[in-house]
């Protein structure tokens, strides 16, 4: 991006602009994401800003919405049906669970509604479309810092003491954070053009979060099941952030192969579904 | 040294519009047909393409301020969004020389949740401003909506006074090589409309581009010497302001029918003084002159007037003659098929020299007006004489009495 249009420098350096039925290069769609970062600082302060504003408990709905499902489920799966949870306190592993699991959840819905949802900007201005689904993504961090902020506290109270292995919770998070915004970002293009795309999510995600040690531990599981389950690329962040924070088993290396190499095809399918069908978005939300 | 701002070539945009019956389930399509026809499956021509933008050439120079006018729905919302970048062409295309500035309405970007401060950093910042920028002139913007007071207050509770003034303000200080700005300032009272047209006269005058839809047709002969008329998509006439708000104003004279019409240039066949128009014209200063047209439309045209007009220019582009049939009152119609429409000069009254002739055809339907020219035919008036002015009358010389008659 040039500096600034005004005064001197006007009939030197001209940006040059070819506007054609040709898509733009990845190089320069790149570039333009990049030159683009003060309007992704702003969209995320606007998707942090609007989504407490009007009400009366403000922030403390981050924290509520983590803890009173966690709760929930540890009177229900914890004290009456007595699943095991790796030798942790049930609530911490339930809590832990949904904290990155909403992460990822939250991410995914936000990302894929976001470009429906910022329709009438879409079809009155040009600015690099991936920043919608990127901000208003990003902002379950938010959420998700204070829900670990909250594990941290339970820990604290319940006598858990962080081991060093918490040095590995950025990485995990950055890791959800792709699959989850990668994800999103096809189902945001996809519903532009065919809203079932956005219609189908929530079930997916509800789908998933069975198809994830998130309540259960996957020591419950028979051998077929949890081979099915290892291509659930959710497996082994779960397993890993639990290790890094409770100290339970880590996940194995097959786990992890597996589940990185399908994280990947997903997070790259996604990239290019958007990529592809982001290009003519204006003429069809 | 002028320094080209926008060159659009063959610049063209279609749209595919399903048909009523694609679009609603229960009309026999069951599943979704838009998908079913995406994947090929289905192949029947369930809607229609309309050409939102055709073939459009144009030149527009740097610091240039050129007006651009139309009905609704003639196009020119989707060129806007072409330049601006909103949307791809789907033929031609467009080069577009420094940083453009797109207003196509009014407080862009911004969230009713949000209050004054923050949605002014939000709209600048869609806008293509930087943080630092709107930082830097806050406090101008603010001042320019004259809405201080209001300003840490959320945007929903606004006048739409309040809301456009802000929106426009932010707009205001992006400062673009090239403002492209759509039909936006209609929000506003008289003397917030007339606060913008000077700020955007004021932009014109420090060496910005403006391309500017207006249907305020005095504002905007106000400040842009040029001007586009659109039509059906087609750019129907680029010229001098003035001459476009007449012919567009001719151009809303006519009554929209829901007839769809041929849109295009006919054939047409020159004659003069029974001559095929290839074989160059001479003449003698008082002769008369026969010029028929045969226009020949293929397809489906409504019957339509037509202004017909024939200019006779000299070389250095003075013009001699300019005949128009609508001011004398004479009514010509073009529909399908052959229309042969004559005009005739009785004396030509042109001095000896080289001329051009042509004829211009405008024709008035709404729905696609269409303004053609023939070709330039030389046209040779013989004869000896040299003379500096253009017209010759039929005259005599004579001497009635007088010094050493008898």
């Amino acid at each position: 991006m040039p500096a600034d249009g005004t005064g001197a420098g006007r009939t030197t350096d001209l940006v040059h602009h070819r506007i054609s039925p040709d898509p733009l290069p990845l190089g320069v769609r790149l570039r333009e994401l990049f030159g683009a970062r003060d309007l992704f600082v702003i969209l995320l302060g606007r998707e942090l800003r609007v989504r407490y504003k009007q009400t009366a408990l403000g922030v403390i709905w981050i924290v509520l919405q983590p803890l009173v499902p966690a709760i929930i489920l540890a009177v229900v799966f914890g004290s009456f049906a007595r699943l095991p949870s790796a030798d942790a306190p049930y609530l911490l592993f339930a809590l832990s669970g949904l904290v990155l699991y909403g992460l990822f959840s939250s991410t995914v819905s936000r990302a894929g509604s976001s470009l429906i949802r910022d329709g009438g900007l879409i079809t009155k201005i040009y600015f690099p479309r991936a920043l919608l689904p990127l901000a208003s993504g990003a902002a379950g961090i938010v959420d998700f810092l204070v829900g670990l902020a909250v594990i941290l506290i339970l820990m604290v109270v319940l006598g858990y003491v962080p081991t060093a292995t918490v040095v590995a919770i950025p990485l995990i998070v950055a890791l959800t954070l792709a699959l989850a915004l990668g994800l999103g970002m096809a189902v945001s293009a996809l519903s532009a053009h065919y809203r079932d795309f956005g219609l189908v999510v929530p079930f997916v995600l509800q789908l998933l979060l069975y198809a994830s040690p998130v309540v259960y531990s996957m020591e419950i599981l028979p051998d077929t099941l949890a081979n099915l389950l290892a291509l659930n690329p959710l497996v082994p962040l779960l397993e890993a952030f639990r290790w890094s924070l409770l100290g339970t088993p880590a996940p194995t290396a097959d786990q992890i192969l597996l589940g990185s190499a399908s994280g990947l095809v997903m997070a790259t399918a996604g990239l290019l579904v958007f990529s592809r069908a982001s290009r003519d978005m204006a003429d069809v939300i | 040294m002028t320094q080209t701002a926008i060159v659009a070539a063959g610049l063209s945009k279609r749209y595919y519009i399903p048909s009523p019956q694609a679009a609603d389930p229960s009309a026999g399509g069951g599943f979704d047909s838009p998908a079913r026809r995406r994947w090929g499956r289905h192949r029947a021509p369930s809607g229609t393409w309309i050409d939102a933008v055709s073939d459009l050439n144009f030149d527009i120079v740097a610091g240039e301020a050129v007006g651009l006018i139309g009905r609704n729905g003639a196009g020119k919302s989707t060129l806007l969004k072409l330049l601006s970048r909103v949307t791809r062409p789907t033929a031609g295309h467009a080069d577009v020389y420094g940083r453009v500035g797109a207003l196509l309405e009014v407080g862009t970007g911004f969230h009713p949740e949000l209050t004054g401060r923050e949605n002014t950093f939000l709209s600048g910042a869609i806008l293509g401003m930087s943080r630092r920028d709107i930082s830097t002139r806050f406090d101008e913007i603010v001042a320019f909506a004259e809405i201080a007071p209001f300003i840490d207050m959320p945007v929903k509770h606004y006048s739409s006074g309040m809301y456009a003034r802000l929106g426009f303000a932010v707009a205001a200080f992006l400062k673009p090589a090239i403002l492209i700005v759509d039909e936006i300032l209609a929000v506003g009272d008289l003397g917030f409309q007339a606060k913008c047209l000077a700020h955007m006269r004021g932009l014109s005058r420090d060496g910005t581009t403006v391309l500017f839809v207006s249907h305020n047709l005095l504002g905007m002969a106000d400040f842009c010497p040029r001007a586009m008329v659109m039509g059906a998509g087609c750019l129907v006439f680029d010229g001098p302001t003035t001459e476009a708000i007449g012919i567009y104003r001719r151009m809303l004279a006519v009554p929209r029918t829901a007839e769809t019409p041929v849109v295009g240039r006919p054939s047409h066949e020159l004659t003069i003084n029974g001559r095929p128009a290839e074989e160059p014209i001479e003449c003698q200063s008082n002769d008369a002159l026969h010029v028929e047209l045969v226009v020949d439309q293929p397809g489906y045209a409504p019957p339509a007037d037509v202004e017909l007009n024939l200019v006779i220019e000299t070389l250095d582009g003075r013009k001699a003659i300019h005949l128009r049939n609508d001011l004398d009152g004479t009514v010509l119609r073009l529909g399908s098929g052959r229309t042969t429409l004559t005009i005739d000069i009785d004396d030509l009254a042109l001095v000896p020299g080289t001329y051009t002739l042509w004829l211009r055809v405008v024709r008035l339907h709404v729905a696609s007006p269409v303004i053609w020219d023939t070709e330039r035919l030389p046209l040779v008036v013989v004869g000896d004489q040299r003379w500096e002015s253009i017209v010759q009358p039929r005259y005599r010389f004579g001497q009635l009495d007088g010094a050493d008659r008898d």
